[in-house]
């Protein structure tokens, strides 16, 4: 093809240029790359968290309204002993359904027979919980929740110095009960952890669904807690359970994805792709400026050149197009470079282990930048046409003219 | 004289142009006439700044006159867009300058062959196409050297090439031997010669040199904005 043949000729013309003008192409990609690799691997951990460490699951199942006027209206949005039961075996049914879970969520007093403080409480099967807790490395004193713990509880670090208990010792719970009666019951603090959020630590619990139901009295749940299998989409895992669950008449339910429920999630997520747009796009601009720079030179270097193969009978828009290959070329084989360096260098810090720690976590996490090549290799791409595009117009300068007014150029 | 059965390759009916505006207005070329007849050399002589370069430039559609008609192989040429010109230029005209300007580390055969893949003329065929006219110009050993490794001489011979690969219906040569000594000239001039008269093409050669006046079918001589047949060679011409 002519002209890309021109394009290699041209860039091998002026290496030096060339080679600076890659540089700030392959600069600038590596920069998006690792910054879309870090992001990808905190959105993808935040996930975890949320679906197993905030025990929302994938996707959580409740009454339609339960997070608006359920907040108000406790009772009347939650699941009663049959509706849970029934709901639970729908759900069950579901080929990609991995698990489904009963979950509370519970306030009130928590007290050491002197103080008393609000607390905050999630109740589930310990085997559930057991299943999710055991994805993360244990960080807390004593031992996390197991299957047939009955009358245990996991304290938050924060709310165990605030109570002054140790393991082993006893916390008693206030509530009212779904007929509105006050009610208590003792729970022995089998460990203390932390949360890894600050604005839970002093106040948060995990505790056993049976005492929960104990203490609110009560064979019901809030909300149910779905982990999908390995692999499926989440989308398409929503849209098919909630049409499931249309056969379940005089009930209507809502699914939610983890993103919806957990506001830090979705906080977090946010926040990540405005920095991303953002620096994506003061790369564009410095990366796109030094294109159009250099092929401006380019063409006014080669004006006399164009004036010849004009002259030889090409047409203007051919010349457009010798301009915007260059362009496109240069920017491909930059990216390519940028992509495999950025591969290079995301291994290079994902082994030498840098950890930090992040605002509003209380723990050092490790740097770590996925590797995304979809992603990379469309940043690459997106950056070469682009490329391409903004080469075309310097191109104008020789094309404006007449012929004889560019082979007089010198 | 001329040979009246051939019809003209290229005309020019009442073509002037001038330069700069106002009082510094200066008309170079005035209500000039010319006919290029089929497989005949025309020599434009003048001296410097007459105005030759212009001619050949208006002929070539490399720049537009201010007034008067341009006609090539019967076409008349008015407000054409560029596309529309330089597909005309591609299929009907070769051009040879002063300086060859080939691209630089592209092969002799790969510079030849330009026009031809502008054209869209397939590889292998613009290949052959190429190699025979290496071959008429007995330079088929410099196919693959880049221009870097050319003399002047052989640059010249290369543009001469490249601007007759396509068999034009007309050429147009500006001093394409200034560059040149006198053995690489006379070389140039009869490459020409030969294969305008072989592919029947109207050239048009503007030029200094005195001893490319052998090689002409015709002198013409260009002052003060006109034209005007060079009365002591034309009969020379014919012989
Ligand atoms: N673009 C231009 N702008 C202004 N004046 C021009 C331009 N091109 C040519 N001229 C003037 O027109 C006149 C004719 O120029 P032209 O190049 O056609 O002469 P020439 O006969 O080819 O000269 P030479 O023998 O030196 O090549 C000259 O006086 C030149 O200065
Ligand atoms: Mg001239």
């Amino acid at each position: 093809m002519l002209s890309f043949r021109f394009s290699l000729i041209n860039l091998l013309r002026q290496k030096r240029r060339t080679l600076i003008t890659s540089m700030t192409l392959i600069v600038g990609l590596i920069a998006v790359n690792l910054f879309q690799g870090y992001q990808s691997d905190t959105v993808e951990s935040l996930a975890e968290t949320a679906a197993y460490g905030e025990m929302l699951g994938h996707l959580g199942v409740m009454k339609e309204g339960a997070d608006t006027k359920g907040k108000i209206d406790e009772i009347t949005y939650m699941f009663d002993g049959p509706e849970l039961a029934k709901t639970l075996a729908v759900i069950r049914q579901d080929p990609d359904v991995a698990l489904a879970a009963a979950r509370m969520n519970l306030s009130g007093l928590v007290s050491n027979g002197k103080n008393s403080i609000i607390f905050l409480a999630v109740a589930m099967d310990p085997a559930v919980l057991q299943d999710f807790q055991e994805k993360f490395d244990w960080r807390g004193e004593g031992q996390p929740l197991v299957a047939g713990d009955l009358t245990e509880g996991q304290v938050a670090k924060g709310l165990a110095e605030i109570m002054e208990v140790d393991t082993g010792e006893f916390l008693t719970l206030f509530s009212t009960t779904v007929k509105n009666q006050m009610n208590a019951v003792d729970v022995q603090v089998k460990a203390t952890y932390p949360t890894g959020s600050t604005a839970t630590n002093d106040k948060f619990m995990i505790i056993p669904l049976a005492l929960g139901q104990k203490l609110y009295r009560t064979e019901g749940a809030h909300q149910i807690s779905v982990v999908l299998k390995d692999g499926v989409k989440l989308s398409e895992a929503k849209a098919r359970l909630e049409a499931q669950l249309e056969q379940l008449d005089g009930m209507p339910l809502e699914v939610k994805t983890f993103r919806d429920m957990s506001a830090f999630f979705k906080g977090v997520e946010d926040i990540y792709n405005m920095i991303f747009g953002f620096l994506f796009l003061i790369v564009l601009v410095v990366v796109l400026m030094g294109v159009f720079n250099t092929m401006t030179m380019a063409a006014m270097e080669r004006v006399r050149e164009i004036g010849m193969l004009r002259a030889l009978g090409m047409t203007p828009n051919r010349i457009r197009r010798l301009f915007g290959m260059e362009g496109l070329v240069l920017g491909l084989v930059a990216g390519i470079l940028a992509t495999l360096g950025s591969a290079g260098i995301a291994h290079l810090i994902n082994i030498s282990n840098i950890t930090y720690t992040p605002p509003g976590i209380s723990g050092a996490v490790q740097l770590y930048i996925a590797m995304v090549p979809g992603k990379w290799i469309g940043n690459m791409i997106f950056l070469a046409l682009l490329a391409g595009v903004v080469s075309i117009f310097p191109a104008q300068v020789a094309i404006r003219c007449q012929v004889v007014d560019a082979l007089r150029h010198s | 004289m001329i040979d009246n059965s051939s019809h003209p390759r290229a005309r020019l009916k009442g073509i002037s142009k001038s330069y700069g505006e106002g009082s510094a207005c200066q008309e170079v070329l005035h209500a000039i006439d010319l006919d290029l007849p089929e497989g005949s050399l025309t020599l434009l002589e003048g001296p410097s700044g007459s105005g030759k370069s212009t001619v050949l430039n208006i002929l070539g559609l490399l720049d537009r006159p201010d007034q008067g008609e341009i006609e090539i192989d019967g076409r008349i040429i008015g407000q054409w867009a560029e596309r529309k010109l330089a597909n005309l230029r591609n299929e009907e005209i070769g051009f040879i300058f002063q300086s060859a300007d080939l691209i630089p580390r592209m092969t002799a055969l790969e510079n030849i062959r330009l026009p031809l893949d502008i054209r869209g003329v397939a590889r292998k065929e613009a290949n052959s196409q190429v190699r025979e006219i290496l071959d008429k110009l007995n330079m088929a050993e410099l196919a693959s050297q880049p221009p870097e490794k050319l003399s002047g001489g052989q640059r010249q011979r290369v543009a001469v090439a490249r601007a007759l690969v396509t068999r034009p219906k007309l050429l147009i040569a500006d001093e394409p031997t200034s560059s040149l000594d006198g053995d690489n000239a006379r070389q140039t001039a009869s490459a020409i010669q030969s294969l305008c008269h072989e592919l029947g093409t109207a050239v048009i050669l503007a030029t200094h040199d005195a001893r490319l006046r052998e090689f002409a079918d015709r002198i013409l001589h260009l002052e003060d904005g006109k034209l005007t047949p060079d009365t002591v060679t034309d009969a020379a011409g014919t012989a």
